[in-house]
């Protein structure tokens, strides 16, 4: 009668066990598909399986009697026992919480969902603390979501989230349910830039120039994207269609300086197919936006803006006299 | 600077010292001028950023080629800056100091001449406004837009204007007989018409004053003679002969010899007339004619 009741007690013990364990499986389940994207997608078809198991049993003991259902699963149970038992301890139980809870204290993620389609945006993931480690990645390959792994605090900690396109946004990260980013709504879609050459730099583009984007700032100016090898309009920022009251007012500006016809149909159809560009660098509003195109080291055109809150913001390029060619 | 006197009598005997003591007459050849380009537009000074020089230099061999296809009285060099006379042409806007954002780009002539000032106009248009966004193109297609451009130039504006201007000779020969004057260079040295106007320059003594006189005279043969040749008469001999072009200047010369003392001082080519057979006949010294050995 003793060693029954101990028995039962030590199976009723192990049972419990597991079933902690079962619950510590799971949560650090949830936990890693949600800052990893990786573990089981759904608890329901091992739940399923458990349930299907159970009513198996009973089936099984109506059908052939409790007796002989429980002397025939006596060996799995038995095997189970000894497997088990040894692995899931309180001690062991106690080391995997504490682990897990650790874990979900200290590590969390940044996920960034793009807004679809065929964007390609460079996102980066900063800790303000720590400003020169950057994690950074891209939506190519029609990726729709980027997850960062990011370590925290249970006070949180400050982000700073930048993809190519939109205004960066800071964001303070608390664990354990992380942080979405949506582009388009946490992360505001920046004013596309539209940079027009004026008639010499569309001509020195066609012989090779450079054209450089920089921001301007209170230190060096920093390069946000070089091109070359087009000769036409550049669209730096997220594609826009040009609106066809501003291409009037390019034509209006045109014969407004006694531009030939020849002339102005030729600049804008050239102004029309901008390329796009991608800056390295996400800007934010109030950003001091400068074009440069450059012809063998010589500066020979330029345009300047400020970020405002217009969704397409033309630019005019003008000519720069280069006074140390002559 | 060497001077002539009439062929008449008694005046030559100095001469004929003075040319002993040169010796150079015989070797008299045009002017030299050198040809110069200077791409001024900074459009095009930045499309060959560094190359800009080596651009300038092959367009002048280009412009000195053209030109002496066109014109022989005067010897083309490019690159020379000994000569004393400079044609440079100039590439830059039209108007110049313009503020036109749609600028045409040309050509401009500027004749440097020794102690004057420079004579400079627009001659060459080379991209009109309509085409103020098209590429200048690397070094091989803008010499050879420049050559295209220069296929059938009108150089009646740098003759009219700016090579009337540079002496051809400081040496000439008044005669009485023929009336006119003997230039020391043959037709074909020049490639000169006998219709081509000249303008003779010459200082006429007045008393204790001495005038300056300039006399008009045709290109009349190539083939000077005497009938008493004499040593200051050889330099000139089938040689290039001028007659006035008017009867009051023949007048005019005949007076002035009659008178004594005419001194020729320069002789200047006011209406050229073009004889490609003439130089075709005889060749002109290559090394003259092509230093630079552009083409």
């Amino acid at each position: 009668m003793s060693s029954n009741s101990t028995a039962v007690s030590e199976d009723t013990g192990l049972l419990r066990r597991v079933v902690a364990l079962i619950v510590l499986i799971a949560v650090a389940d949830l936990w890693t598909y949600h800052h990893l994207g990786l573990g089981i997608r759904s608890l329901v078809v091992p739940a399923g399986l458990a349930v299907a198991f159970a009513v198996g049993v009973k089936l099984a003991n109506w059908l052939f009697g409790e007796a002989t259902v429980r002397g025939a699963l006596q060996p799995f149970r038995e095997g189970g026992k000894r497997l088990l038992r040894p692995l899931v301890t309180r001690g062991t139980l106690a080391g995997l919480a504490v682990l897990l809870f650790s874990a979900t204290l200290t590590i969390s993620s940044v996920t960034v969902v793009s807004e679809g389609g065929n964007d390609t945006s460079q996102v980066s993931v900063t800790a303000l603390d720590t400003p020169t480690r950057i994690k950074s990645a891209s939506f190519d390959g029609g990726k729709h979501i980027e997850r960062f792994v990011v370590t925290t605090t249970p006070f949180g900690r400050l982000f700073r989230v930048e993809a190519a396109g939109y205004m960066a946004e800071t964001f303070a990260v608390f664990p354990p349910v992380g942080r979405h980013v949506r582009l388009g709504s946490d992360l505001r879609v920046l004013p596309a830039i539209l940079f027009r050459p004026n008639a010499d730099g569309l001509g020195h583009l066609e012989d090779g120039a450079v054209l450089r984007v920089l921001r301007l700032g209170a230190g060096e100016p920093e390069v946000l994207v070089e091109d070359t090898g087009h000769a036409g309009s550049f669209m730096l920022g997220r594609a826009r269609a040009i609106p066809p009251a501003m291409i009037d007012d390019w034509k209006n500006e045109l014969v407004a300086l006694t531009a030939p016809d020849a002339l102005i149909a030729d600049m804008v159809l050239k102004w029309k197919s901008p390329r796009r560009l991608s800056a390295l660098r996400a800007l934010a509003l109030g950003d001091n936006v400068r074009a440069e195109l450059w012809m063998h080291d010589t500066l020979v055109g330029r345009g300047e803006v400020i970020l405002a809150g217009e969704s397409l913001i033309d630019v005019r390029m003008e000519g720069v006299v280069a006074l140390e060619t002559h | 600077m060497i001077h002539c006197r009439r062929s008449g009598r008694g005046l030559w005997l100095p001469l004929a010292v003075l040319l002993g003591a040169t010796g150079s007459l015989t070797a008299q050849t045009p002017t030299n001028v050198g040809v110069r380009v200077e791409l001024k537009a900074p459009r095009f000074r930045a499309a060959f950023g560094p190359r800009v020089n080596a651009v300038e230099v092959a367009a002048a061999d280009t412009f000195a080629a053209r030109l002496r296809e066109h014109i022989g009285f005067v010897r083309f060099r490019p690159g020379d800056a000994t000569a004393e006379y400079q044609l440079v042409f100039a590439l830059d806007q039209s108007i110049l100091g313009s503020t036109d954002p749609f600028p045409e780009y040309g050509f401009w002539a500027r004749l440097e001449r020794p102690d004057d000032t420079p004579l400079e106009l627009y001659w060459l248009t080379l991209r009109p406004r309509e085409l103020a966004s098209r590429r200048v193109g690397n070094e091989q297609e803008f010499l050879g837009e420049v050559s295209a451009k220069l296929m059938r130039p009108d150089l009646t504006p740098i003759r009219r204007d700016l090579l009337s201007k540079v002496p051809i000779t400081h040496l000439a020969l008044p005669s009485d007989e023929p009336l006119g004057w003997a230039l020391p260079l043959g037709r074909d040295s020049l490639c000169i018409k006998t219709s081509s106007i000249l303008l003779i320059v010459g200082a006429l003594p007045q008393g204790a004053m001495t005038l300056d006189r300039e006399y008009r005279a045709r290109v009349h043969t190539d083939g000077f003679k005497v009938l008493t040749p004499r040593a200051v008469h050889t330099p000139f001999l089938h040689k290039l002969f001028s007659e006035p072009t008017t009867a009051e200047a023949r007048q005019e010369l005949a007076s002035a010899l009659r008178g004594g003392g005419l001194e020729v001082k320069e002789v200047y080519v006011l209406e050229y007339q073009h004889d490609a057979n003439a130089c075709r006949l005889h060749p002109l010294d290559p090394a003259t004619a092509n230093p630079g050995g552009g083409s």
